[in-house]
């Protein structure tokens, strides 16, 4: 029997691309080979078990196909095609109306990606939801498989490299950092931080500085209208965007943070928050989609947009520090239940059953 | 118990915060809906940086995504304006047509031209990692010789 797992694109660094790589080497220490197969494949992923989808062998009704859907692709509308019993991991696919004034290209994409959860509602056996909104994404479309809930495997190992200490030096300076981490992209809502960063600088801390974190390739002009609205509010000394940085210096941006600040519309889970906790930034985030049920009672949640709630509580979490203490306490708590040990049992649970269920199997 | 405690403590602090917050004055000088979109293209100022492998994929992807252009777009709006704007369409249709039919045409060969170079791309990266690989193993080759030729000397 084979287990394949299947996406268009395997990229480097990216956060579906690591999910895949997690669920096949948590399959490996479960004595289970598996591949992963993509029309796409950085070459800088120097990984054995992943190839070109050009070179997937012939799949029988017994083997196991695991499909990442995360975004609009051809391949969306030709896995139904292949004999093999499949299983699906939804990422979520960003409303391609947060696109429409930025990029036709990327609205049209989501579009797309939309559809394609759509037609493969009766394809899979069972598929696994990186959160319970997910999940409730494709009930919605009409999904009637077992949709269960698995958060994504985070790759914590690796924030324990060193960080740039460049960027240590540079923002050590006693003024207060505020970060955001995120694509640079209509649905994260960047101007909700940047306005609600405004109504802090202005009421309580005129040095504060903002750091939004993210790539905006796709998205330049929007990004290019955060600029000119900083500007507009006079904040354009308080607001750094730091564009294409390693991942070192990202590191050291968690670090030397004081708040985390996270005004999304959209998120499918927000792995950034997680991150935020590991580093044991407070974090204040607005209560949309999947980020309360990521954040759990480790953070402080905002009802809406407003920003004189956010700012007195960034206020509030960086002039108390026995707030700050307990919130590092509820963090800790609820990265146990996200590390890798909690959510690869969890995954194992799901997964194995399929791949020890097949007649004549031996895993 | 402990539970309990915790969530008496988190109604606490949101309490005190609502409080605080009805206390903030803040008017935005601007709003962001307000700020002219400006009309930057993707790739602006970037002729002279390096190749970007991860760049060049996304902006295939979305050409892929978009190359077909259909004649007939989803019209929104009220009534009145889907009336004149089906009307508008049926009397440019025997023009309009036949062209967004030759932009397809145009676009599909475009687009799979573009998806082979990116097949070429890839292979090329591959085998200049590969050779990279090679010469790194060739030059420790070289270095352990000259060590041992030196101490035999």
């Amino acid at each position: 029997m084979k287990i394949i797992q299947l996406m268009p694109t395997m990229s480097y660094g990216d956060a579906v691309s690591n999910d895949a790589l997690a669920i096949c080497r948590l399959l490996a220490e479960s004595g289970i080979s598996s591949s992963i197969y993509a029309e796409n494949v950085d070459p800088r992923l120097k990984e054995k078990s992943v190839f070109l989808l050009k070179d997937l062998p012939e799949l029988k009704k017994e083997d196991l196909m695991i499909y990442h859907l995360s975004t609009g692709t051809d391949l969306n509308f030709r896995v139904g095609e292949f004999r093999c019993r499949k299983v699906m991991v939804y990422h979520n696919v960003t409303p391609p109306a947060y696109f429409a004034l930025y990029n036709r290209g990327l609205e049209e994409l989501c579009t797309q990606g939309l559809r394609g959860m759509v037609h493969l509602r009766k394809t899979f056996q069972t598929v696994i939801a990186d959160s319970e909104f997910n999940r409730q994404n494709l009930l919605d479309a009409g999904y009637e498989c077992p949709v269960q809930v698995a958060p994504i495997l985070i790759p914590f190992d690796d924030y324990a490299q060193e960080p740039d200490g460049e960027t240590i030096r540079k923002y050590s300076d006693g003024r207060t950092n505020i970060l955001f981490v995120g694509r640079i992209a209509p649905n994260k809502k960047q101007e909700d931080v940047i306005r609600a960063f405004d109504c802090y600088r202005r009421n309580y801390n005129p040095e504060a500085r903002l750091i939004l974190i993210g790539s905006s390739f796709g998205t330049e002009n929007y990004l290019e209208k955060l600029k000119r609205y900083a500007k507009m509010l006079g904040a354009e000394e308080n607001v750094v965007f730091p564009g294409h940085i390693s991942f070192r210096q990202i590191l050291a941006f968690y670090r030397t943070a004081n708040a985390f600040l996270c005004m999304s519309e959209h998120e499918g889970f927000c792995v950034p928050v997680v991150e935020a906790m590991y580093f044991r930034v407070p974090v204040i985030a607005r209560s949309m989609c999947a980020v309360p049920e990521t954040v759990g009672e480790a953070g402080i949640l905002l009802e809406d947009a407003r920003p004189e709630p956010a700012a007195a509580a960034l206020n509030r979490v960086i002039t108390d520090g026995a707030l700050r203490e307990r919130m590092a306490a509820a963090a800790e708590k609820r990265l146990q239940e996200l590390s890798y040990e909690t959510v690869s049992g969890r995954i194992r649970e799901l997964l194995l059953p399929l791949v020890r269920g097949a007649e004549g199997v031996k895993a | 118990m402990e539970q309990e405690v915790q969530r008496v403590d988190i109604e606490e602090i949101m309490r005190k915060i609502r409080e605080e917050a009805e206390k903030l004055r803040y008017e935005e000088p601007v709003s962001f809906e307000d700020v002219e979109i400006p009309a930057v293209m993707t790739e602006k100022n970037d002729r002279d940086s390096e190749f970007s492998l991860k760049k060049a994929e996304q902006t295939l992807d979305h050409i892929n995504a978009m190359w077909e252009i259909p004649y007939g777009h989803v019209i929104n709006g009220n009534p009145l304006k889907k009336l004149l704007a089906r009307l508008a369409r049926k009397i440019n249709k025997p023009t309009g047509a036949p062209m967004a039919e030759d932009i397809t045409k145009f676009n599909a060969e475009a687009t799979q031209g573009m998806n082979e170079i990116m097949k070429f791309i890839r292979g090329a990266l591959k085998k200049e990692d590969e050779m990279s690989r090679r010469i790194f193993e060739l030059e420790t080759e070289i270095r352990q010789l000259k060590k041992s030729a030196g101490k035999k000397a």
